[in-house]
């Protein structure tokens, strides 16, 4: 009987231990990829310059969805809307200064209203749902 | 011109708020900060709009992993 218990200890422990570097590492991932066009012209890296890389970032952007429902998964309503805000900050400089397409303020605001929804409905669920099996 | 610029303060102001509000809630629940004193913190978080809410975060990570608890940090793993 000893050696599950052991065994389940030593794995939640082996969980454990990456778990507070998941969701920066997610936000880190997400900020490349929807300023990858600005940094490859940095760069100056020709060969990765990709039209997708280019366009209206709302692709991009669904992205950012991970780490929001991660962080209302795992931190509740109150890490869903901290995640969305720092979304909300990493979106601003491409919506300010950046992109030429129309409406980049509102169309980021929109996505930010979604995604905080999405994600402070599914911190709510489960918390239901743990108040239901308790 | 004018009215974008307003637009763009109002909505860096909105996030900066949000975030401040959540993370002094949490700073004055907190028993242990990162170097011992609040105040810092406090200052910091509301007079360095956004910049000091990630700094924040990034120095009290557990607000966005309640899981790992104190007693988890310190190895004890009773249930």
């Amino acid at each position: 009987m000893a050696l599950p218990e052991k065994e389940s200890t030593d794995d939640s422990s082996r969980i454990r231990w990456y778990r507070p570097f998941i969701l920066p590492l997610l936000l880190i991932i997400c900020s490349l990829i929807y300023y990858f066009g600005e940094l490859v012209d940095w760069a100056g890296w020709s060969a990765l310059h990709l039209d997708f890389f280019y366009g209206v970032h709302d692709v991009q952007r669904l992205l950012f969805f991970a780490p929001i429902i991660y962080a209302s998964y795992t931190a509740g309503v109150r890490g869903a809307i901290i995640i969305t805000m720092v979304s909300l900050l990493i979106f601003l400089p491409r919506a300010f200064f950046i992109s030429t397409y129309p409406d980049p303020v509102l169309r980021v605001i929109l996505f930010v209203i979604v995604a905080g929804s999405v994600g402070v409905l599914i911190a709510r669920l489960r918390s239901q749902i743990g108040n239901a099996k308790k | 011109m004018q009215l974008e610029w307003v637009l763009r303060i109002v909505l860096f102001g909105i996030v900066h708020w949000v975030l401040a509000g959540i993370l002094l809630q949490d700073l004055a629940t907190r028993k242990k900060v990162f170097g011992g004193k609040k105040a810092p913190w406090a200052v910091a978080i509301i007079f360095i709009p956004c910049f000091g809410s990630l700094v924040y975060l990034a120095f009290h990570p557990d607000i966005l992993n309640p899981g790992i608890s104190r007693r988890d940090r310190d190895g004890d793993d009773r249930p």
